[in-house]
């Protein structure tokens, strides 16, 4: 039990401390950890536990550390896998603030951050790849997809909408 | 100067402590429990929380604070939380106001993990999940396609992008390479000097 807590640990501790550009950027992380290395899920459950993610507040690398935690490990999975995601925050943020603030906006860190918005985009595009693999499985679910992006891209209509009317297709169209 | 600054007020007041850290606690408590769809969603929330209803900063701290906070590893409103928390009344600070901002999440997540995911093996739920799977698949090409549209626009990021997508899918390579690897290339050959040679 002991190791089991320690690898949840480290696991979410990697995807908290290359978790950069926010909850998107993280699945591609959080799939080759969970996924592929450890193999605590299958990639449609880790797609629902998304899905539960963005229908629930919070963000989404804690609502997913929570779940997968509670999932492998029971209530103390959860608190570890949490703890995990938000312990590189605290080693970072808190003891550097002070120097945070007083480099902020300087050049080395601006380079740096210019640099790394590709690898992010990469991951987000990884991470839709991947999990598009598992979900787009026949001409329905592939229309689905199809229909919300145009609305996801040019309307400012609510992301739960579209979860909420895709629960509604998906009864009708696989039940 | 402004961490300074931020130090005196603490000793200043220090009778007033702990009813402080309770209400950072129960702001981002407050924070974390009404933003649905991850961190940019919070701005707005965070904004009048922070600016207009405690005064505790001005638009330009604010702004900064938030660039700050995305531009760290880890979730948004993480960092932002602690950042604010520590600058306010330092560690304790911080651990109240991040545990404040993710006890929601991790309650109600906690919740149904344990009461109501039994459901999901049911036929209906499994249908129901079937037809969520491939909106989540929008909603990420649709986050893709928003954040990268600067990216696309510029032939060497366009490039350096495809070549790391390529090598994530087709070498599997780990995603905190690609990330590293951003970095280092942004150090070492930023895009200014390759504007100015270009």
């Amino acid at each position: 039990m002991l190791g089991l807590l320690i690898e949840l640990f480290f696991s979410f501790f990697k995807v908290g401390i290359f978790g950069f550009g926010g909850g998107y950027a993280m699945l591609a992380l959080l799939e080759h950890e969970i996924v592929k290395n450890q193999g605590w899920m299958k990639i449609a459950e880790l797609v629902d536990v998304i899905a539960l993610a963005e229908m629930t507040p919070g963000p989404v690398a804690i609502n997913s550390a929570t779940f997968i935690g509670y999932q492998v490990a029971g209530l103390y999975g959860s608190v570890i896998a949490t703890a995990g995601v938000i312990f590189p925050s605290l080693l970072i943020i808190m003891p550097a603030s002070k120097i945070i603030m007083q480099h902020y906006g300087s050049e080395r860190l601006n380079n740096v951050l210019e640099g790394i918005r590709p690898s992010i985009i990469a991951l987000i595009s990884l991470a839709a790849f991947v999990i598009g693999q598992s979900s787009i499985i026949d001409w329905k679910s592939a229309l689905l997809a199809a229909g919300c992006l145009p609305l996801l891209i040019f309307t400012r209509l609510n992301p739960l909408v579209l979860i909420g009317l895709g629960a509604v297709a998906g009864i009708l169209l696989y039940s | 100067m402004k961490v300074i600054k931020d130090k005196h007020s603490r000793k200043k007041s220090k009778i007033k402590v702990e009813k402080k850290l309770l209400e950072m606690f129960f702001l981002f408590f407050k924070i974390g429990a009404f933003t649905f769809g991850g961190g940019y969603a919070m701005i707005p929330l965070i904004r009048h929380e922070l600016i207009m209803r405690k005064n505790w900063m001005s638009e330009d701290e604010f702004l900064t604070r938030l660039v700050i906070a995305q531009s760290f590893p880890g979730p948004i409103v993480v960092n932002f939380s602690l950042l604010n928390g520590y600058l306010f009344r330092g560690i304790k600070g911080g651990l109240f106001s991040v545990l404040g901002a993710i006890l929601p999440s991790f309650l109600i997540i906690l919740t149904i993990a344990v009461f109501l995911w039994h459901y999901h093996e049911h036929t209906m739920v499994q249908a129901a999940f079937m037809g969520i799977r491939p909106v989540v698949v929008a909603l990420i090409v649709s986050a893709a396609y928003k954040l990268g549209k600067p990216i696309f626009q510029q032939r060497r990021l366009f490039v350096t992008f495809l070549l790391f997508l390529a090598g994530l899918i087709l070498l599997n390579i780990h995603p905190a390479f690609v990330i590293l690897l951003g970095a280092i290339l942004g150090l070492l050959w930023p895009l200014k000097a390759a504007r100015n040679e270009g």
